[in-house]
């Protein structure tokens, strides 16, 4: 029966994608925005230990792709915020 | 009295809003890679492994700048947890978005790349020698950002003082000249980077280069904090947390770095 295993790096490459895929879509939903930054970078990191292994693979580029543009779009999405709400919202709030 | 207007918070392309703080941010963020990746790929490391350093470094950026802000607030984070259940929206605004301290995303980044390092056995200098120089130049755009956006803004100007004022600002006091402390700080981050950047390229460690870049920001640091006028920023008793931390920085990065240019002298 013949063994079937994972080219190096295929795993790290599908785990980038997914997050990649999740953080983009975290972007839309206001408040989610900083899980989209955190899972973003996390999905970056995948796609580098991916590049590390020697996978150089069309899910590795896709994941490393999606994964930045949700770092950016929740990165952009989470600031928003902060300027329309938490930086009013802070100053108000603390007594200093 | 020699000042002027300038304030962007928000950059409008078409129907889509953009805020010009993270905008620079993330510019900031792609300049620091971009020197990194160049600087790495010419002493022929593996990319894929200095890329993994890089955004582990940017995440412990983000958790260390994020808990030292929270850190000052704990007793009022404290009385307002029961918010994360009752009004999780008014708890994220709060606390989760926005507020970052800088010393704190500089000690989390080091934190992170140093137990990356350790964990896949490389050498902490090496990496960190191309690591260094990146996060001035980061720090540089970053501070545009504060100033297109008005937060982190200065005391106000004395009569002859090069100042700014803001008129539509959410955060900085609006119509008062302003000490454009938020550009000083990217000009001497400027500086600093080039200074690095000429030591890399005559061979020096990252171990000397982030004492170098320790000892030569925090007494600036300090200073600049006496021009700073934003409350928000925490205080630990007369000092702001971040000149707390310049201090102990200093006390820290400057013996060391005498003793070990001592050290080197002798041999």
């Amino acid at each position: 029966m013949p063994e079937h295993t994972n080219p190096p790096g295929k795993s790290n490459a599908t785990a980038s994608l997914v997050l990649g895929i999740i953080s983009v879509v975290f972007c839309f939903f206001g408040y989610s925005a900083v899980l989209s930054v955190i899972l973003g970078i996390i999905g970056l990191v995948q796609a580098s230990k991916s590049k590390e292994l020697g996978y150089e693979d069309g899910s590795r580029t896709a994941g490393f792709i999606l994964s930045l543009i949700g770092l950016i779009g929740g990165a952009l999405a989470f600031t928003a915020c902060v300027a329309c709400i938490s930086f009013a919202g802070i100053a108000s709030t603390y007594p200093y | 009295m020699l000042y002027f207007m300038l304030m962007i918070p928000f950059l409008s392309l078409g129907t889509l809003t953009l805020p010009t703080y993270s905008l620079m941010a993330l510019l900031g963020a792609a300049a620091a890679w971009l020197y990194f990746h160049q600087r790495c790929k010419t002493r022929k490391e593996n990319p894929g492994r200095t890329e993994q350093a890089f955004w582990f470094g940017m995440l412990g950026a983000l958790a260390g700048g994020k808990v030292l802000y929270l850190l000052p607030h704990l007793p009022q984070l404290a009385a307002d947890l029961p918010l994360l259940f009752s009004l999780p929206e008014l708890f994220y605004a709060r606390y989760l978005s926005g507020g970052f301290v800088f010393y704190g995303g500089l000690l989390g980044a080091l934190g992170t790349v140093w137990l990356f390092c350790r964990q896949r056995k490389i050498s902490f200098p090496m990496l960190t020698t191309d690591l260094i120089p990146a996060i001035p130049l980061f720090h540089a755009f970053g501070r545009v950002g504060c100033f297109l956006a008005g937060c982190c803004h200065g005391i106000p100007a004395q009569e002859g003082w090069l100042s700014v004022v803001f008129h539509a600002s959410p955060v900085a006091p609006n119509g008062v000249p302003l000490v454009p402390v938020q550009l000083y700080e990217s000009a001497a981050c400027l500086l600093l980077f080039l200074l690095l950047d000429r030591l890399v390229r005559r061979g020096w460690q990252g171990d000397w280069l982030l004492l170098v870049y320790l000892s030569l920001y925090a007494p600036l640091r300090f200073v600049l904090e006496f021009f700073r006028g934003d409350a928000a920023r925490g205080f630990l008793g007369l000092l702001s947390t971040s000149q707390t931390l310049a201090l102990i920085t200093l006390v820290v990065a400057l013996p060391l770095l005498v003793k070990k240019s001592r050290g080197r002298q002798q041999r």
